[in-house]
């Protein structure tokens, strides 16, 4: 990992960053957004308009609380989830393999965040059944009720195995709940 | 605020994280935020963000025509970025 923010610097007006911006995390925002996006042209389209929020906000990364990489795969994530709502549809995804698993340090591309160890630590640790509604969700994009009919787990179980496995990563990640500067609801 | 919005607050950050909200829970969340006064809260999407980073084993190159035409979009910003102290 690096601590030459490339996001810090396009907050503190350096247009060089903003190239740097794309070199550095244009493969992780188009692999994102190939998940989230039944076409390339829309993949296309969307990782335009991730770059462009992710330059608008580059001044609330805040390096204390999360690694770029980190931050950069939610703002990608906030703006793929609006897009297919949007479409009123969800992502395309390839089918959860029988016995699929969290990949392994070893099985990574090369720079793991640490948020994301840490994340595959929670999501070992969790029981299985509660892991497999976490992915579904998260990395799947299924709704509660496609997770509902696809577990024959009541609606309740589904949210609560949700929250908790995402509190239990941001447990692990240290989260406090402290506020993110600048930041607005539904944004 | 009591438990129960205290509850129905986390509920809505974790929709939020995973299969986002409507205008109408936005709204309900808005509400709810203004009146935890403790802000914007980012736990969840973060720990969604994690989860994906976790999960993705591979990335795919980004098509040479796709960077090519996100940078021209990138140096169009960078002319008008609001911090650019030149």
């Amino acid at each position: 990992m690096t601590d030459d923010f490339v996001l810090t610097r396009i907050a503190a007006g350096d247009a060089d960053a903003v190239q740097e911006c794309i070199d550095r995390y244009g493969n992780l925002v188009w692999t994102i957004a190939r998940r989230f996006t039944r076409s390339t042209a829309e993949a296309e389209d969307a990782v335009q308009d991730v770059f462009i929020d992710l330059w608008k906000s580059a001044g609330r990364f805040d390096p204390s609380r999360a690694s770029e990489s980190a931050f950069v795969a939610m703002v990608a994530r906030r703006r793929l989830i609006d897009l297919v709502r949007r479409a009123e549809r969800r992502p395309q995804t390839t089918a959860m393999p029988e016995g699929f698993d969290v990949p392994g340090p070893d099985e990574h591309h090369l720079e793991v965040s640490a948020e994301a160890a840490l994340a595959a630590r929670a999501l070992q640790r969790i029981r299985p059944e509660q892991r497999n509604v976490l992915m579904m969700s998260v990395y799947h994009g299924m709704t509660h009720a496609e997770i509902v009919e696809e577990t024959g787990l009541p609606l309740g179980t589904v949210k609560s195995h949700i929250r908790r496995g995402l509190t239990e990563v941001r447990r692990l990640l240290g989260e406090t709940g402290a506020p993110l500067p600048n930041r607005e609801a539904g944004e | 605020m009591n438990a129960r919005d205290r509850a129905r607050l986390d509920e809505l950050l974790a929709e939020r994280a995973t299969q986002g909200l409507d205008g109408v829970a936005t709204e309900e969340l808005r509400a709810l935020l203004a009146a935890s006064a403790q802000g914007d809260d980012e736990g969840f999407d973060l720990a969604a963000a994690a989860i994906e980073l976790a999960l993705l084993v591979d990335l795919e190159e980004m098509p040479a025509r796709v960077r090519n035409r996100l940078s021209l979009r990138g140096r169009a910003w960078a002319r008008s970025m609001p911090g650019r102290d030149q």
